[in-house]
């Protein structure tokens, strides 16, 4: 019979209202908007545990939705004036917001395994590396949804108004700003973990620590409760004891999350970890990219041969895990005979190998100033190194590159006019020149544009 | 009307002389004290609760509902005091109750309301799908079973409200002022299912329309500002009356009449 009822709550209840919401506003954002989710290694259909983590940051959003929503739905029954019939009734309180809640759980549960399948669909196809560090953000990110109603539902059942609802969503989304991770936030970082939002996942090399999953799961367990037990007490001295399970999870979860956000967020070693084709030069990728090697291991090979013109010149390629920033490489560089890959958008093997002799193979050192923001020394010489091995300088430097391109008609021009330059030079200063600057590359000393268009580390 | 399975507990003789038995019953509602010191005893039967506004007929009803805890006194239910939690709980699954100001859930169909219903009130499983068709039945809403609440005009709202508190067959309905709302066809034909109900169930039906109780109820309870101020038939209701007395009709004229001789009496 419970499951009969449980039935009719799920059609008339907001609970198919909420499941629906839930799924098409988390949808319609990730699908509908641009934004950090769709870039880099670590975008939402790039990885398993990528997609787990911006299924959360979404949450910024649908967090407060649900928390309003259950506000509205724990008022329901002052609102439909029941009180005086269901207190006639013998059924314990506990068992009819049992129901009412299980309702609005199962289908924010079902709401979120649909957006989890909808993306691992896509996820299957473009990635490798399979761990199941995904599940448990998930998991607690499904708790902390059915948490937010449950809560919601107290608020409201405590607080039966009108304005109840959009006070709590208002009251909810100021709590996700308010403990929005950003590196330079005055809020401890365990109080910003209180938050059900994830910052998403700036690379696929990041993971989430099992402690910020304990800690969040004992958090919204005692929100839950206390929300739970909020609707079903009677009394005031009761309603103000129901507010112990929340206290007691606050607490543990402080005793348990992590302070600091390196050890939140650490490193992930089985998507770090090298897988390399060894038929011919060494080509290595990391296992987060390792259906790409096959793609990889040709442009990688021909980017070696074209190489091997200067001095010292490497033998093998090794991607280097993207550190997420975009202006930034923050890892640590040898200074060896490899040329590291750095990242990669499009995989034609002509951009790629053309990505790969930049720099004469080379991360860049300085921060690389955002497009728009003129001619950029370092960026120069790497792009006019690039175009001198891949071509000679048969064709304009940017050809290749349609992304340096739009940073203006001037940065093409002085591009040409250094390549026009160098080739100008009998063919052993062109390849010492080079080779400079695939030094300079590699060691983040001198001047790369100066080594290239004067010869010398000095401007 | 369906044929169904009479369970043993059913038909097993009653452990008490009377459905409703209430000694010295005081009552508040809120700061008031509603109803002040009501004797009070109710078998098998439709009994009308009548008295003028504010005399305490909600009050009463509501503590005889369990919803309210009597201030002193005495009451008995099914020979037991709602008092203890456990036995409370028994109590509430013998008990009909529609409150006057009935709520409901709009989004409910008819029948999902009452289904949900006879689960609060701990109906056993196998039962329910019979019982509520056979209660929508009864106040006439078959062909209106399946559709929502909030498309229902007001009689019938009223009538599924009756609905849910007979679902499970209670041996005590309490009705308060079930006939609001209802228009003179569907009142005739509410009398009727009352006079079916009464048969085997303790009914007490609270209005303000004397022409119900005359007409519909075995039994006649007045009572006024917190008191009894008299219990009898229908026809000593209407003996009581005389030419002389405000009404239209010999009922109407025998409550005048009562009501002014206990006023006189205090």
């Amino acid at each position: 019979m419970t499951g009969r009822v449980l039935h009719i709550e799920l059609r008339r209840s907001i609970a198919s209202w909420l499941g629906a919401i839930f799924l098409v506003l988390t949808l319609g954002l990730c699908y509908g908007l641009t934004g950090p989710w769709g870039k880099g290694s670590g975008a939402w259909l790039a990885q398993w545990a990528s997609l787990a983590q911006w299924q959360r940051y979404f949450l910024d959003f649908t967090w407060p939705a649900v928390f309003a929503l259950g506000a509205w739905q724990g008022s329901r029954q002052r609102r439909s004036t029941m009180d005086e019939l269901l207190s006639a009734t013998p059924r314990p309180a506990w068992q009819r917001a049992a129901v009412l809640a299980g309702a609005a759980a199962i289908t924010l549960t079902l709401a979120s395994l649909v957006f989890f399948a909808i993306g691992a669909v896509q996820v299957a196809r473009s990635t490798g590396y399979f761990t199941l560090g995904w599940l448990p953000t998930l998991l607690v990110g499904i708790l902390a949804v059915a948490a937010g109603v449950v809560a919601g539902m107290g608020i409201g059942h405590l607080l039966p108004y009108l304005v109840t609802p959009p006070l709590v969503g208002v009251l909810g989304f100021g709590l996700m700003i308010a403990a929005q991770w950003t590196p330079s936030s005055p809020v401890p970082v365990r109080v910003q973990l209180f938050s059900p939002v994830l910052p998403g996942a700036a690379t696929a090399f990041v993971t989430v620590a099992g402690s910020v999953h304990i800690g969040q799961a004992l958090l919204f367990a005692g929100l839950a409760a206390s929300g739970f037990l909020v609707s079903v007490v009677r009394g005031v001295r009761a309603r103000i004891a129901s507010v112990l399970p929340l206290a007691l999870g606050v607490a543990l979860a402080l005793a348990v999350l992590p302070g600091r956000p390196a050890t939140a967020y650490p490193a992930d070693p089985g998507a770090v970890a090298l897988v390399c084709d060894d038929h011919g030069p060494r080509v290595c990728v990391t296992r987060a990219h390792q259906n790409l090697l096959a793609t990889l291991a040709g442009p990688g090979r021909q980017a070696l041969a074209r190489l091997a013109v200067l001095p010292g010149a490497p033998t093998t390629v090794i991607e280097i895990p993207d550190s997420g920033s975009q202006y930034v490489p923050l890892l640590p560089r040898l200074n060896d005979h490899e040329t590291r890959y750095w990242g990669f958008s499009r995989l034609d093997p002509a951009t790629l190998e053309w990505s790969m002799l930049l720099g004469a193979g080379t991360e860049p050192c300085a921060t690389v100033l955002p497009p728009g923001a003129g001619p950029d020394a370092d960026l120069l010489a790497r792009v006019i190194a690039a175009s001198w091995l891949f071509d000679g300088g048969a064709r304009p430097v940017l050809a290749d590159d349609p992304a340096l391109a739009s940073r203006g008609p001037g940065f093409a021009q002085e591009a040409d006019a250094a390549e026009v330059a160098l080739l100008s030079l009998p063919r052993p200063e062109q390849v010492r020149r080079v080779a400079a600057v695939r030094q300079a590359g590699l060691t983040c000393q001198g001047d790369p544009l100066a080594l290239l268009t004067r010869g010398s580390a000095f401007r | 009307m369906a044929a169904r399975v009479v369970g043993a507990k059913e038909t097993a003789p009653a452990k008490y002389a009377w459905e409703i038995q209430a000694r010295g019953l005081r009552l508040r509602a809120g700061r008031r004290t509603a109803v002040r010191g009501v004797d009070l005893t109710l078998g098998r039967g439709v009994h009308g609760l009548l008295g003028p506004n504010g005399a305490g007929k909600t009050t009463l009803i509501r503590a005889l509902a369990t919803v309210l805890r009597p201030a002193a006194g005495e009451l008995e239910l099914f020979g037991e005091r709602p008092r203890e939690r456990a036995g409370l709980r028994g109590l509430r699954r013998r008990i009909g109750y529609l409150p006057q100001n009935f709520g409901f859930y709009r989004r409910f169909t008819v029948r999902e309301f009452v289904e949900y219903m006879a689960w609060l009130k701990e109906m056993p499983k196998g039962e329910v799908p019979g019982a509520v068709q056979r209660a929508i039945d009864r106040v006439g809403l078959a062909d209106r079973a399946d559709e929502k609440l909030k498309a229902l005009s007001g009689g019938m709202v009223r009538r599924a409200g009756i609905a849910q508190a007979i679902v499970n067959d209670p041996g005590i309905l309490l009705l308060d002022e079930p006939t609001a709302g209802l228009d003179p066809a569907q009142r005739m034909r509410f009398r009727e299912l009352l006079r079916e109900l009464g048969s085997d169930t303790c009914v007490v039906v609270s209005t303000h329309l004397v022409e119900d109780v005359a007409t519909a109820c075995g039994a006649v309870v007045l009572i006024d500002e917190g008191r009894l101020a008299f219990q009898g038939s229908p026809a000593d209701l209407a003996a009581a009356g005389t030419e002389t007395d405000l009404g239209d009709s010999p009922s109407e004229r025998g409550y005048s009449a009562l009501l002014a001789r206990h006023r006189e009496a205090k």
